[in-house]
């Protein structure tokens, strides 16, 4: 239909005019919390404040970075976060959230309004069965990788995320080998998996969407989402097939993140993921806003908790330290060695 | 001692005709001048009336006709015709004896005497009903220069509009910038927004009747106009003198014939319409008459873009958008035992739309050629029977039963892909959804008169529509009631229960030709409205000045839009009801206006206060917006002045609030995780205002008597000051990069011109 809005346009050339559009009552700056918080890492809550769409705007001149910003569990034990600079406010005491415990944000930055926002790393077991090679070929290896999922009650939504290491190593002319950072550091790639695992959705916004098909033993990419809409509180074991690169003489290191969301910041991904489509048509009546759990205010405070299986394709659990992910140090080339 | 004797009624019925034409005339009204009781003629023509036996005087008015007082000279039921003296000049003036028009039941209900719809400015110098509609109370006309009808709130799909008894689904030109229906070949419209007779149903918020003229029964005539976006000519006349006649009008626009000048960057745009109107009908006897109405039109657009970057590279692109609307209906009038009126129509209705891109390209190794068509369509296939007769002097009773086979196509695509030099890339891909709903409806309707001035018309309408294996029934009921608490001045309410077994879908904000139309089905429940009424009007029968004020309140269910991620093509793969959302609707508001349908000024004064809001799940955060068509101020000036005999000029202002607009409010980023874009903070839906529209048309006619007809020349301006409405507004980046906001304006400051011959 491009052609038919061009006819329009051919219609009206001539006839454009700068106008002022009425938003009654004006726009009011909003305060804009993003706090994505997991058992793995301390408190972190970001702070700026929302502008009105017309303004030229540089973010910077917009961070709040006087506040107050308190985290209370559902105990009433209670810590102020402190400001780190930019708007970023952490723990003072490296304290990190505990799974399966309510928390309540409150942010007071006056002249903006208070505001207040809940939200839980939900409980979250899932556990490495096994790996198996399916094929001994030097480019497109495949292999079986078995996890358990322990569903708790209630509704869940989680995330499959599958990486490999992407090794990097100095040779002894001194260039790094395969390493994709700019620093040419060791990192992670996304592995490609395969699944019949009937809950599994290629996008976040499929997963409770009821027009969604399943996609029976699709490629994945190398991230997929479920609930637990067909197996409430049980415990189910998951198949995936990983498509693995191989590095030389270097055997395949796998990472699987399996997350179980919060409800908080399940919807806000989702409202994200809808709410970019729309982006260039900001008339249509039908755009999705960001989802906020954030009372008068906007952004999200949400948990979720991960679990990393990091099994390499002997079976054997491995760590980034020891194999010296993002470090700056690089070993010596095993070929080379 | 003397026992008493029961009053003895006498019963009147017959036709009201033309006496020139011999056409019958629909809203002629019928008074007992010393009884007061009355009845307005139906829009066949017929009327049937109770009286007392001593009845003497009947009192015949109608704004087009001499006013006449009939004698009643017997004490027997009578067949009486009513021959009506058109007015040498329409609404010249007119002075009324005898009693005032009967109080009607019906409110919220406009009659637009065609005579002023012709003398009133109009865009291009084609005269669009549609158009003169959305100056009355309550319709709202959606964006700039389009023929759109919104009513108290409803959406364009919930009009229904009706073409000598059958539906019009798409009833524009243009894209929607011209309505469908020729003036000339139009006998009479009404309008009604609220308070919906029982015999009316399968739409939520509007009746728009328009009937079509048919033929003069007496003598050849005709009608030729010249103008500048289209030329019609009009022919009726008998076909065996006062027994059978005919009227075949056709219309054409000439704008493919100029906009095939304009060029832009190698693309060639074109453009044009024609539509054929034509009515016969034949008098079996007394009794019987039979009518046969036909209407076609066609609008098609094309766009062509030849691209020759080098003589070995090569391509061109042909694109075209076509949509028609046929429709063809045989009507049966009877007379049962005199008195009961009898009609029975079965006809055919027919919407398409079609579009097609056609790409080629080549390199001098091969060509490739890519066609996409897609479109969609419905037909139905409509019976309907009814009955009207007065029962006693205190009740007019219609019943009546309605079927309409609907096939709906809402999708049809086609796909070719042929190559030459690669024979293997040759492929076709077909597509076809289609529906079969039926959709049955009975109705009993009594219009009852008691004798303290109360009139009341109770109906019922049971509906139901069978589709996807599901029936779904539906009890409507229906109430108007009208209180006379003066002899000029009457007190109104009315309820009115709607269902709409119909649903469009659109992927515009606004009303287009490539609407998506779809049952209700498993999943996706029928439209439901129930509207509640109340008015006062009041008439000044001594400068002819009739007062109206009412105040609604119409909520509205099931209705349904595409899911924000979803559109027409997922509906093979996932079904329809998994790609929309359901949510509801409210309107209310007040209504004011003033109109002289005669004399030397005529015309109208309109206000509407309204306010209508939707609510979907999904939308708005789950809580109440503006709908896309809420307008809170809406008023229109029509006023036509007669100069002399010959001489009249005509204006219209017409002022609207700014049309809501869902446009961002506040910018935020994800500081946490999604640097590289903002999101946007709406607040809510349609939150924002686009500037008011405002505009003033005149024009002027000269009429000349010549020896064998007349001629009439007619000037206008269309937006004649030249104000730039917003057809659309939306945001440009300013060179020192802050965002604002531009409005494109069409159709300012056009001007009209036409030269109409008749004879």
């Amino acid at each position: 239909m491009r052609w038919l809005g061009s006819i329009v346009v051919f219609l009206s050339i001539g006839c454009e005019s700068i106008v002022g559009l009425d938003f009654p009552g004006g726009y009011e700056s909003k305060l804009v919390v993003n706090s994505e918080f997991s058992p793995d890492s301390i408190w972190t809550v970001y702070l700026h404040k929302s502008v009105p769409y017309a303004r030229t705007v540089e973010w910077e001149d917009h961070y709040v970075t006087e506040a107050k910003v308190t985290i209370s569990n559902e105990d009433g034990v209670s810590e102020k976060l402190i400001h780190r600079g930019a708007g970023v406010f952490e723990s003072a005491l490296g304290l990190k959230p505990l799974q399966n415990v309510g928390y309540i944000l409150r942010v007071d930055a006056a002249p903006l309004q208070s505001v207040t926002a809940s939200s839980q790393a939900p409980e979250l077991t899932a556990v490495f069965h096994s790996i198996r090679a399916n094929q001994q070929a030097d480019a497109a290896a495949s292999y079986t990788f078995t996890f358990s999922l322990a569903d708790q009650l209630g509704p869940d939504r989680y995330s499959i995320v599958a990486a490999q290491l992407y090794p990097a190593c100095r040779s002894k002319d001194g260039y790094v080998r395969y390493g994709q950072s700019q620093t040419g550091s060791t990192d992670y790639t996304g592995t490609h998996f395969e699944s019949s695992f009937p809950a599994l959705r290629h996008e976040i916004t499929d997963v409770e969407d009821g027009s969604s098909p399943s996609f029976m033993n699709d490629d994945f990419g190398s991230y997929a989402y479920l609930s637990d809409e067909h197996f409430e509180g049980e415990t189910v074991e998951i198949v995936l097939t990983l498509r693995a690169d191989h590095f030389a003489d270097l055997r395949p290191y796998f990472r699987v993140v399996v997350t179980n969301w919060s409800q908080e910041l399940w919807d806000y991904y989702v409202s994200v993921f809808r709410h970019d489509p729309f982006y260039e048509d900001i008339f249509s009546e039908r755009r999705t806003t960001v989802y906020s759990n954030i009372d008068n205010g906007l952004g999200v405070f949400g948990g979720a908790t991960n679990v990393s299986l990091r099994i390499d394709a002997q079976g054997e659990t491995w760590t980034d330290a020891e194999l010296l992910v993002g470090a700056e140090y690089l070993a010596t080339c095993e070929d080379e060695g | 001692m003397p026992q008493p004797v029961a009053a003895q009624n006498i019963l009147i019925s017959g036709f009201a005709e033309d006496r020139s034409s011999g056409e019958r005339v629909p809203g002629v009204h019928i008074v007992a001048e010393m009884q007061g009781a009355g009845t307005t003629s139906n829009k066949y023509g017929f009327y049937s009336i109770k009286l007392p036996s001593r009845a003497e005087w009947l009192a015949i008015t109608h704004v087009a006709y001499h006013a006449q007082r009939i004698r009643l000279t017997g004490a027997t039921d009578t067949t009486l015709h009513i021959s009506l003296q058109p007015h040498v000049f329409a609404l010249e003036e007119v002075t009324v004896t005898g009693e005032s028009a009967p109080s009607e039941v019906q409110m919220s209900v406009h009659r637009l005497p065609i005579e002023q719809v012709d003398a009133l400015p109009v865009l291009l110098g084609e005269t669009d009903i549609l158009k003169t509609m959305q100056l009355l109370p309550g319709v709202q006309g959606g964006r700039e220069g389009f023929s759109g009808l919104y009513v108290r709130g409803g959406r364009s799909d919930q009009n229904l509009i009706l073409l000598d008894g059958l539906q019009i689904y798409n009833p524009t030109h243009l894209l929607g910038l011209f309505g469908v229906f020729n003036a000339s070949a139009i006998k009479q419209v009404e309008l009604i927004k609220g308070g919906f007779p029982a015999r009316f149903g399968g739409r939520l918020s509007s009746v728009a009747e328009f009937t079509m003229k048919d033929g003069n029964l007496k003598k050849f005539s005709g009608e030729g106009q010249l103008g500048i976006l289209t030329s019609k000519l009009l022919f009726e006349g008998p076909i065996i003198r006062d027994k059978s006649s005919f009227m075949v009008s056709g219309r054409r626009t000439f704008l493919d014939l100029f906009t095939r000048w304009f060029q832009n960057n190698g693309r060639i745009y074109s453009g044009s319409f024609h539509d054929l109107t034509l009515k016969a009908n034949y008098i079996i006897g007394n009794r019987d008459r039979l009518y046969i109405s036909g209407y076609m039109g066609n609008d098609n657009f094309t766009l062509k873009e030849r691209i020759a970057k080098n003589p070995s590279l090569n391509g061109d692109l042909d694109a075209s958008l076509d949509w028609v609307n046929q429709l063809v209906s045989v009507r049966w009038n009877r007379l049962l035992g005199d008195h009961v009126f009898a009609n029975t129509i079965v006809g055919v209705s027919n919407y398409q739309v079609t579009s097609r891109i056609l790409s080629r390209a080549g390199d001098g190794f091969g060509a490739e050629a890519e066609e996409r068509v897609q479109g969609s369509s419905v037909r139905d296939i409509t019976t309907r029977m009814e009955l009207e007769y007065a029962h006693g002097r205190q009740h007019y009773v219609r019943v009546g039963a309605e079927h309409i086979a609907h096939t709906l196509t809402p999708v049809t695509r086609r796909t070719r892909i042929t190559s030459t030099d690669q024979p293997g890339l040759n492929t076709s891909e077909d597509e076809s959804i289609r529906f079969l709903s039926h959709q049955l409806s009975v109705y009993l309707e009594d219009t009852i008169q008691w004798p303290s001035s109360v009139h009341a018309n109770i109906g019922v309408r049971i509906s139901s529509a069978v589709s996807d294996g599901q029936l779904k029934p539906a009890v409507e009921p229906r109430l108007s009631m009208d209180i006379r608490v003066r002899p000029n001045l009457s007190a109104k309410a009315s309820y009115a229960q709607m269902t709409q077994y119909l649903h469009v879908l659109r992927n515009a904000g606004s009303s287009v030709p490539t609407d998506t139309w779809i049952p209700a089905m498993r999943g996706i429940k029928p439209q439901g409205s129930s509207q509640i009424a109340v008015g006062l009007v009041k008439s000044i029968s001594n400068i002819g000045v009739g007062v109206s004020i009412e105040g609604y309140y119409k909520r509205m269910r099931n209705q349904i839009e595409y899911k924000a991620h979803n559109y027409s093509y997922d509906a093979s793969t996932l079904g329809w009801p998994q790609i929309v959302e359901s949510g509801s609707g409210r309107s209310y508001g007040a209504e004011l206006l003033l109109e002289r349908q005669r004399g030397r000024t005529s015309g109208w004064i309109s206000y509407s206060l309204s306010r209508t809001n939707r609510i979907f799940q999904n939308l708005s955060g789950g809580s109440s917006f503006p709908d896309a068509f809420d307008r809170r101020h809406d008023a229109a000036i029509v006023l036509r002045y007669r100069i002399t005999q010959h001489t009249s000029v005509g204006i219209a202002w017409v002022y609207r609030s700014g049309y809501p607009v869902s446009a961002p409010a506040g910018r935020f980023l994800d500081r946490q995780r999604i640097l590289d874009r903002d999101f946007l903070d709406f607040e809510q839906v349609n939150a924002a205002r686009a500037p008011a529209h405002h505009r003033l048309d005149i024009s002027a006619r000269f009429t000349k008597q010549i020896d064998w007809g007349a001629r009439t020349f007619s000037v206008g301006l269309y937006n004649a000051y030249n104000r730039k409405n917003p057809m659309l507004v939306y945001p440009t980046s300013a060179s020192d990069g802050h965002i604002q906001w531009k409005q494109i304006s069409i159709l300012q400051l056009v001007p009209a011109i036409s030269y109409t011959l008749s004879f």
